[in-house]
């Protein structure tokens, strides 16, 4: 299967302005004025349910707070889901607004399991229609009703569905006027098939992200480069119609325990040439990982701390130098064929688990 | 900062529906060739207080050791978790008794491995202990009682504590073929008289064994919407217009029936929003509904519908309410096996059996509203359970052979008579905007949303 370049496809993507709606506009005033901004504490939320929470992605307190949000202001009549991207208040701590969107980030995470759960399938029934319901119509003919295929089928939906009866998340938040919204939503998920029993919003100590948040943010903000990588939508109203809630996306709680190492473009060419001739970005990710499974060879006399890696089942090993700034750089990549690996397979230099600091 | 507690607190209506005739409700999932139907089930976390106590290393111990495995066998089971060892345990004393020759019951012939499987993945989904599922699988795979002398080292499995029982029965419903596969090498290896070694197994971690999950017989609350509400409404709406429910356009006719679906190829109007609005406010029903014009959805409904089967099981959920009960869900169903007649020249007759939840057992509809649902779309609602309580009365299949027969009533408030009086009223007052807006589809916006 031809391997998706997001890169290339992110960068094609038609950025359209947000829009703030009229109704939304107090509610987005008063949640990211200075002043309420510094009423945000870090914060526990939990929902205990009565039935299965049903539904395709995890359940997200920002889209949930922000549909809330939007039921109050519009008296229960929801956002168009064709219009340009929504500019949608929350009573959560503005992290960072993404420069390119101008769609914000909100210092929430996702909702997850905290007792016994298992991952099923529940079926939606659409009935078709019954034959006494078109029977005598002029204009319609004997076929323009199926059962079997087209408009009026008869259909039966599989739909992923959790049935942990208590489900956690962390933000940084108001934790009355999040109360205050979450009061009146009694169901939750997909087909609001989880009926909620209660609510409770505790005070924690502190808040990390543990979810999707975009690259850039962490570049930004984090003053590194994230590894793994995907596509994901990171900010509300998570539709799919709406590819500005997307982008490249990484989890900050997972990659902040690695090292960043530099690679030059010498490496990776080097890497191309002696290894595999891979697109950049993907020499440079194997190269990150594999210098981050820590693995040193010891050359006796030698300047430079050497790592080796693994890349289909054959070393290569990467010689490290002086990176600019705090990160360690990757200077060259030596393959199977060079003079060290003839030391290291004669025990001149050998290889042992290190762990940097 | 204190912790904060919210109940949520809408405006909601508990309903009984006490089964005056066995209700059928297959399951949809069901994938298996045979001609037998279990009821509807979905999976459900028991808290250990009503599934049983911690397993001990003894209890474990105890079941290895009447389950020693030949030898050449031992590497096999290296991989495999306790749960899956004593699921082929089962199988394998199942095998060694009834496996003798042509074989026994339906476990006999080239497809008796085949039954064999279905017959015990279903047997699990019907168990909550692993007595019922041995009681289930020999009853269903119709094979005698069976004294070989090994009773005392069957009953040791059988009474396997509740919480690893559990897990048995979750790994039987999940992957019973390995364990037939591991069952039968078994059965080949005790017959050549192998030496067998006991396995070690540590007991499941307290983590795990402090809730176990249960494949719960349930009534799913799509049907008791639609069932309830939506086609109760649909007569109630069309009936009050005057309209015949074939007089519409069928998409019409569909979107009130069962949501009704967007035409393919069509984009949606740029006054979505005003039309949605629009049309939620002219017709109460659709917006407690919602449905699907050609081109839009027409948001979200304001109702919300949940089920639960009256049982210990739910007290959960329904002791809040005073509806708990001291009845164990596998005590309220019931198997039935009905005959299709052969016909003329005797070919053709076919016995098929299903499972029921027996008479007099309750369904518990919890019904509540956003609060952004008026007083006409109340009335709406409260119009689908008046219409449903006069008409049809019946939820789940075969109706027409006299199954699922109810009596609806409101446990701890009343018909709101006020919101009805007042629907009905609207009905009649704007009758004939109402009646134009189905039949000619343009649903009192003054453009046409349904045409097909």
């Amino acid at each position: 299967m031809k391997e998706i370049d997001w890169f290339a496809a992110a960068s094609r993507l038609q950025r359209r302005k947000p829009t703030l709606l009229d109704a939304l506009r107090p509610a987005w005033e008063r949640y990211t004025s200075d002043a309420y901004q510094a009423t945000m504490r870090p914060l526990t939320i939990e929902v205990t349910v009565a039935s299965p929470l049903a539904g395709y992605n995890q359940l997200t307190l920002d889209g949930l707070l922000a549909w809330a949000v939007v039921n109050e202001a519009t008296a229960g009549n929801q956002l168009d889901n064709s219009a340009p991207p929504y500019l949608l208040p929350v009573p959560l701590r503005l992290e960072w607004i993404d420069s390119h969107t101008e769609l914000p980030l909100w210092a929430a995470n996702w909702f997850e399991p905290t007792t016994a759960n298992r991952k099923i399938s529940l079926w939606w029934h659409k009935r078709a229609a019954k034959p006494e319901h078109v029977r005598a119509r002029k204009g319609v003919v004997k076929g323009d009703v199926s059962e079997v295929a087209g408009r009026f089928k008869e259909k039966r939906i599989p739909m992923p569905a959790q049935i942990a009866t208590t489900w956690r998340t962390s933000c940084m938040g108001n934790a009355e006027e999040i109360a205050r919204l979450l009061a009146p939503i009694d169901a939750i998920g997909k087909k609001r098939s989880a009926q909620v029993l209660r609510w409770s919003i505790s005070p924690a100590e502190s808040f990390q992200f543990c979810r999707y948040v975009p690259a850039t943010y962490g570049t930004e903000r984090l003053g590194g480069f994230p590894l793994d990588m995907q596509l994901a939508a990171w900010t509300p109203p998570y539709w799919d119609g709406v590819p500005e809630c997307k982008s490249l996306c990484f989890i900050p709680a997972q990659i902040e325990q690695d090292v960043f190492y530099f690679v030059s473009p010498h490496a990776v060419e080097q890497f191309q040439q002696r290894v595999e001739p891979l697109p950049a970005r993907q020499a440079i990710s194997i190269v990150q990982k594999q210098l981050n499974r820590r693995l040193r060879v010891i050359e006796p006399g030698h300047d430079h701390e050497i790592y080796v890696g693994w890349h289909n089942d054959k070393p290569f090993y990467a010689l490290m130098g002086q990176g600019e700034g705090a990160s360690p750089s990757v200077v060259t990549i030596l393959s199977v064929e060079s003079v060290l690996h003839g030391k290291i397979a004669r025990k001149e230099a050998w290889s042992e688990k290190e762990t940097h600091g | 900062m204190q912790m904060i507690t919210v109940s949520p607190n809408n405006r909601c209506w508990w309903l009984r529906l006490r089964l005056q005739s066995p209700l059928s409700h297959h399951d949809p999932d069901n994938t298996d060739k045979s001609n037998r139907n279990l009821f509807r089930r979905v999976a459900k976390v028991i808290k250990t207080d009503v599934a049983g106590n911690r397993v001990t290393q003894e209890q474990v111990d105890r079941i290895l050791n009447a389950y020693p495995v030949p030898q050449s066998m031992a590497d096999l089971f290296a991989e495999a978790t306790l749960q899956q060892f004593l699921g082929t345990a089962l199988m394998y004393e199942f095998i060694s008794r009834y496996n003798g020759k042509d074989g026994t019951g339906l476990f006999s012939g080239i497809e008796r491995y085949r039954r064999l499987e279905e017959r015990f993945k279903q047997s699990a989904v019907q168990s909550h202990s692993l007595m019922d599922l041995w009681g289930f699988a020999c009853d269903s795979l119709q094979v005698p009682t069976a004294g070989d002398g090994n009773d005392f080292r069957t009953l040791t499995l059988l009474n396997a504590p509740a919480q690893l029982a559990g897990q048995v029965i979750k790994t039987m419903i999940e992957s019973p073929r390995p364990l037939v596969m591991l069952a039968r090498l078994w059965a080949d290896a005790a017959r050549n008289g192998e030496a067998t070694v006991a396995l070690q197994y540590a007991p499941p971690s307290p983590t795990e064994s402090q809730e176990m999950i249960v494949e719960m017989p349930t009534f799913s609350a799509n049907s008791a919407r639609h069932e309830l509400i939506r086609e109760p409404g649909m007569w109630h709406l069309f009936n009050k217009l005057n309209i015949a429910f074939d007089e519409p356009m069928p998409a019409m006719t569909a979107m009130f029936y069962n949501g009704g679906d967007i035409k393919s190829g069509a984009s949606q109007p740029s006054d979505v929003f005003w039309l949605r609005g629009e049309v939620r406010r002219q017709y109460p029903l659709l917006a407690l509904l919602s449905g699907g014009t050609d081109s839009f959805l027409l948001g979200e409904s304001n109702l919300r519908v949940h089920s639960w089967v009256r049982c210990r099981e739910n007290n959960d959920v329904l002791k809040g309410v005073g509806l708990d009960s001291h009845l164990s869900i596998f005590d309220l169903t019931d198997d039935w096996t009905l005959t299709r007649h052969a016909n003329r020249v005797e070919s053709g007759q076919m016995p098929f059996g299903f499972e029921t939840l027996i008479e007099n057992s309750e369904i518990i509809v919890r019904l509540s509203v956003t609060p952004y649902a008026d007083e006409l779309q109340i009335g709406a609602l409260m119009a689908s359970l008046r219409t449903y309580q006069g008409n049809d009365s019946t939820i789940g299949g075969q109706s027409a052979r006299g199954f699922g027969l109810t009596d609806l009533r409101f446990h701890d408030s009343l018909l709101d008579e006020q919101a009805l009086a007042a629907y009905e009223e609207y009905l009649t007052q704007n009758a004939t905007i109402l009646c134009a807006g189905i039949t000619e589809g343009h649903l009192a916006t003054g453009k046409v949303l349904v045409s097909g």
